[in-house]
């Protein structure tokens, strides 16, 4: 259909003219505030002679344009409206929660996936068998990425075995050192499946922090009881990882662009490992942790294969080596609304042995994503060592939202001798988390490195 | 003229774009300069019953969050009052800015009449709770915010009996008799509240009585009332003190909205945004930390009184002001943020929250039976329900000031007396609920009204 526009236009300005000028009410009628009685009225209210429009006529013709552009909008807002008023007469939102006591009851839970960086969206089912009081829990994760992970711990007193078997379609890689270029990044895929015996001391846990204190005046603040949590854990287990051709469309598997690293492609590759951590927590503040710290310690010997506990005879070219890492963050509030300072430093040594045997790729150490300098890409540096800090900026939005600031610096290194402060890399970011006074409900952010900008989400959380 | 358009646009011989664009442009033009519906004459002495209707109180609460306020910000109509026509008057004033009478939603009381204690006191009537003797429970509540249950007193008085969160006696009680109390004398419709009190031995299973769950009906049990006494409050004499709420007169209608109009209401021909008498209830709510305003605290009720059936409006639920936020404590940032508060937001995101934000100077008086209520950081010009409303953004200085112009009539006489309605056990809880109440009050005649009116002396005349 064509349209005069002249026309239309006169027309459009000739009605807007006329409305203006149209007075919104006539025929009113005084009212009288004469009498003494206070009792709600009976009589026939006080009425204009026509029902008032909500909008004056020229209002009308202005928002006419965006009535109609927003016309699906509204009928989307129509059908959630009543889609909800459902919800809440049919007490939807009750059969939804007893939907989660029914869950709880026989220890089901569907939740969404924590697979890591750019694994995509994913769920995980939780399963532990009534029957077994909580000493069995078994889960299974999958994302639209194709990766997926299922595990399963028997639970004892300190006792903790589990297994866990994962496959991982598309991690990145960029070759080793800081000096890796952007343009050599590369897909690879993993196999991992691990069987483990835990020992924790002391294996009974500690109360978590309540809410505790919720008088009048601190509903925002509320300190849980301030309780050191100390922790010492011992495991012994088997490894095994299989490297793969990186399943990504959009970049070259690894073994065409790095030859040299796929010497084990598609052969189980197992270590037996044991170690030892040590872990020290004061952290305390709602609704965020805002005030104390947290140190931790570990070693990890990824020794050869025992046959005894080998998942597969194969475990050619496995190069044993010894893992350390120490990680701390500390954190320091002001205000009656906390505005909270973190300052968390990480360092990993890992240490092969002499003699032969490749390193595999997913056992470097790494920065990129979620591992720290998370403006950079997921992987983007790999070496043996790394070296890691984040200083963040936590403070208020609203009831229910804060915002993170936070600037982080990282390097990775082939040995501490080696590490230069020049190699260091940075990235900063910016991230809204929506929360309650116990945990991170969701959250978005962006992080910007010099070769990215990356946005990020998420669905739940743990600090 | 719209007629005419359209017809010689009808002529518009031999071009049939010039046609296809005058036919366009005629019913646009009827769309925009028709009036909205008309109803011709009055209307009858006995109105017809509008249809019973629900809102979904979910759908509420992301509408007035976050659709509402896209929607503001996108409005080209908006923009062009901002820019300088001003925002739309109130359509229901006299020459004088007054509420034209006789009113459905609002009658003059103080400011305008003279209101003894004794008036607020008994209210909508007669004020004296459930009748002594057994208690008859017809219907339970086990969802919603609060636990409660619905009786019928020895004389067959039907109330509903809501019970104080077990962590805080006293808080929500309290708060829904003080503040009915409150606004009633302000001139609004509410449901007679009065604190009650009653043992186990008292109550008695009412015949066919049920309660709900998931749309469920299930017997009243007394096993059933047991488990729902077991988390409530009890005295050390065991008895149980709760809010009885006498149930309202007429048929209920459902809530009514503070933007549009219930259009099948013949009498209900001004869009309720343009109500002085609601949006002057800014101010009001202000006063009395009314953070909960939102339509799911409002009913409409089809009455017949003095003659004739018609539909008089209400405000309900009280528990969610003074201190209380009807389950817990309100917090130091109620009445100074929205939950969603996109301005606070933006400034805390461009100053990084570093300066402190008013209410955390604010200092809890440690009443747990007050919760927490202050004035040392309220500002009348700037307070803030929990949720937007309509008719609130839409106010007008005039609106505020007829609002402040009956909180100013409020006398330190009655403002005691309706604290002393709540029957607090603490003695210091009603001295500082008085203290604050006045000191609010003052702040808000002192910004509204400045030198015009005296505070508190009862003789504010609009």
């Amino acid at each position: 259909m064509r349209v005069h526009v002249p026309l239309l236009g006169l027309t459009l300005l000739l009605s807007m003219v006329a409305c203006i000028a149209t007075p919104a009410l006539s025929g009113s009628v005084d009212s009288t505030y004469v009498g003494t009685d206070l009792r709600a009225s009976t009589e026939r209210p006080w009425n204009p002679p026509a029902a008032v429009p909500a909008a004056e006529r020229w209002e009308s013709v202005l928002r006419f344009p965006g009535r109609i552009v927003s016309l699906p909008l509204s009928a989307l807002g129509r059908a959630a409206d009543l889609g909800l008023l459902h919800v809440e007469q049919d007490r939807l939102d009750i059969r939804v929660k007893e939907a989660f006591a029914f869950q709880r009851r026989v220890q089901f839970a569907v939740t969404p996936a924590s697979l890591g960086d750019r694994t995509g969206f994913g769920g995980a089912v939780l399963w532990s068998p009534p029957f077994t009081r909580g000493h069995v829990l078994a889960d299974v994760s999958g994302s639209t990425n194709h990766y997926n992970r299922e595990r399963m711990s028997v639970t004892f007193g300190p006792w903790r075995g589990n297994w866990s078997s994962e496959w991982r379609a598309r991690d990145l890689y960029y070759g080793v050192g800081m000096s890796a270029p952007k343009a050599g990044a590369a897909a690879f895929a993993e196999r991992l499946q691990s069987v483990r015996l835990t020992v924790s001391i002391p294996w009974r846990r500690l109360p978590e922090p309540t809410p505790s204190g919720a008088t009048a005046s601190s509903p925002v603040v509320i300190r849980g009881p301030e309780r050191s949590r100390a922790n010492a854990l011992l495991w012994v287990g088997s490894r095994e990882a299989v490297l793969a051709t990186g399943r990504d469309p959009r970049r070259p598997s690894f073994d065409v662009l790095y030859p040299a690293d796929a010497a084990n492609l598609g052969r189980p590759v197992e270590h037996f490992i044991y170690g030892g951590s040590l872990t020290r927590d004061s952290r305390g503040g709602q609704p965020h942790w805002s005030h104390g710290w947290r140190a931790s310690a570990s070693a990890e010997r990824f020794d050869r294969a025992r046959a005894a506990f080998a998942f597969s005879d194969g475990h050619p070219d496995a190069r044993s080596f010894t893992r350390f890492n120490a990680a701390a963050e500390v954190g320091a509030s002001f205000g009656h609304d906390p505005r909270s300072l973190r300052l968390a430093v990480d360092a990993t040594d890992q240490r092969p042995d002499q003699g032969g045997g490749r390193f595999l790729i997913a056992d470097l150490a790494s920065l990129g994503g979620s591992a720290g300098l998370a403006g950079w890409e997921p992987g983007r540096f790999r070496d043996l060592d790394k070296a890691a800090a984040k200083l963040s900026y936590i403070f208020p939005l609203g009831l229910h939202l804060e915002g993170d600031l936070h600037a982080e610096t990282g390097t990775v290194f082939p040995r501490f001798a080696a590490a230069r402060v020049t190699d260091l890399r940075h990235s900063c970011g910016l991230a809204i988390r929506l929360r309650d006074l116990h945990q991170v409900i969701a959250m978005a952010g962006v992080d910007a490195g010099p070769e990215s900008v990356r946005i990020r989400f998420s669905l739940g959380g743990v600090e | 003229m719209t007629r005419g358009f359209a017809r010689s646009a009808g002529r518009a011989p031999g071009c049939a774009p010039v046609r296809t664009s005058c036919a366009f442009a005629a019913v646009l033009s009827a769309l925009v300069v028709a009036p909205a519906s008309h109803a011709d004459g009055a209307p009858p002495d006995t109105i017809p019953m509008p249809r019973a209707t629900s809102i979904s109180y979910y759908y509420d609460a992301i509408h007035q969050s976050f659709v509402r306020p896209a929607t503001r910000a996108l409005d080209p109509a908006l923009l062009v009052r901002k820019l300088g026509v001003g925002r739309r008057e109130a359509a229901n004033v006299d020459e004088q800015g007054r509420v034209r009478l006789p009113s459905t939603w609002w009658q003059p009381r103080v400011g305008y009449r003279t209101v003894t204690v004794h008036d607020m006191l008994t209210g909508a009537g007669p004020g004296t709770g459930p009748a002594p003797g057994k208690w008859s429970v017809v219907r339970a509540k086990t969802e919603g915010v609060s636990k409660g249950f619905q009786i019928k007193d020895a004389n067959g008085v039907r109330f509903a009996i809501k019970f104080d969160p077990p962590a805080s006696p006293e808080l929500t009680t309290s708060a829904d008799v003080v503040v009915s109390k409150l606004y009633w004398a302000a001139g609004y419709n509410v449901p007679d509240n009065t604190i009650a009190r009653f043992r186990r031995d008292d109550l008695v299973v009412g015949a066919g009585a049920t309660y709900d769950i998931a749309g469920k009906k299930y017997p009243i049990t007394k096993a059933f009332l047991d488990d729902l006494l077991r988390d409530v409050p009890v005295a050390a004499d065991s008895a149980y003190r709760v809010v009885a709420s006498r149930f309202l007169k007429g048929k209920p209608l459902g809530e009514w909205h503070y933007e549009g109009r219930r259009k099948d209401d013949v009498e209900d021909r001004i869009p309720h945004e343009l109500r002085r008498e609601i949006r002057g209830l800014w101010t009001i709510n202000s006063w009395t930390q009314h953070t909960d305003c939102s339509a799911r605290n409002t009913i409409d009720m089809y009455v017949t009184d003095g003659g004739r059936s018609f539909v008089r409006h209400h405000l309900i639920d009280f528990n969610g002001c003074l201190g209380s936020a009807s389950v817990v404590s309100q917090t130091p940032r109620n009445g100074h943020e929205y939950l969603v508060d996109y301005g606070t937001v933006t400034r805390s995101l461009g100053t990084l929250a570093l300066p402190p934000y008013r209410w955390e100077h604010g200092v809890d008086p440690n009443l747990p039976s007050v919760g927490y209520f202050e004035a040392d950081t309220f500002r009348p010009q700037s307070w803030r329900p929990f949720i937007p409303n309509p008719a609130f953004d839409a106010r007008t200085d005039a609106d505020v000031k007829w609002g402040a112009r009956i909180v100013a009539g409020f006398t330190d006489e009655l403002i005691r007396a309706a604290v002393e309605a709540g029957d607090y056990s603490d003695p210091r809880a009603v001295e500082y609920l008085v203290k604050i109440l006045e000191e609010r009050r003052d702040k808000i005649v002192a910004r509204w009204l400045g030198s015009e009116v005296a505070a508190g002396n009862g003789e504010s005349r609009p």
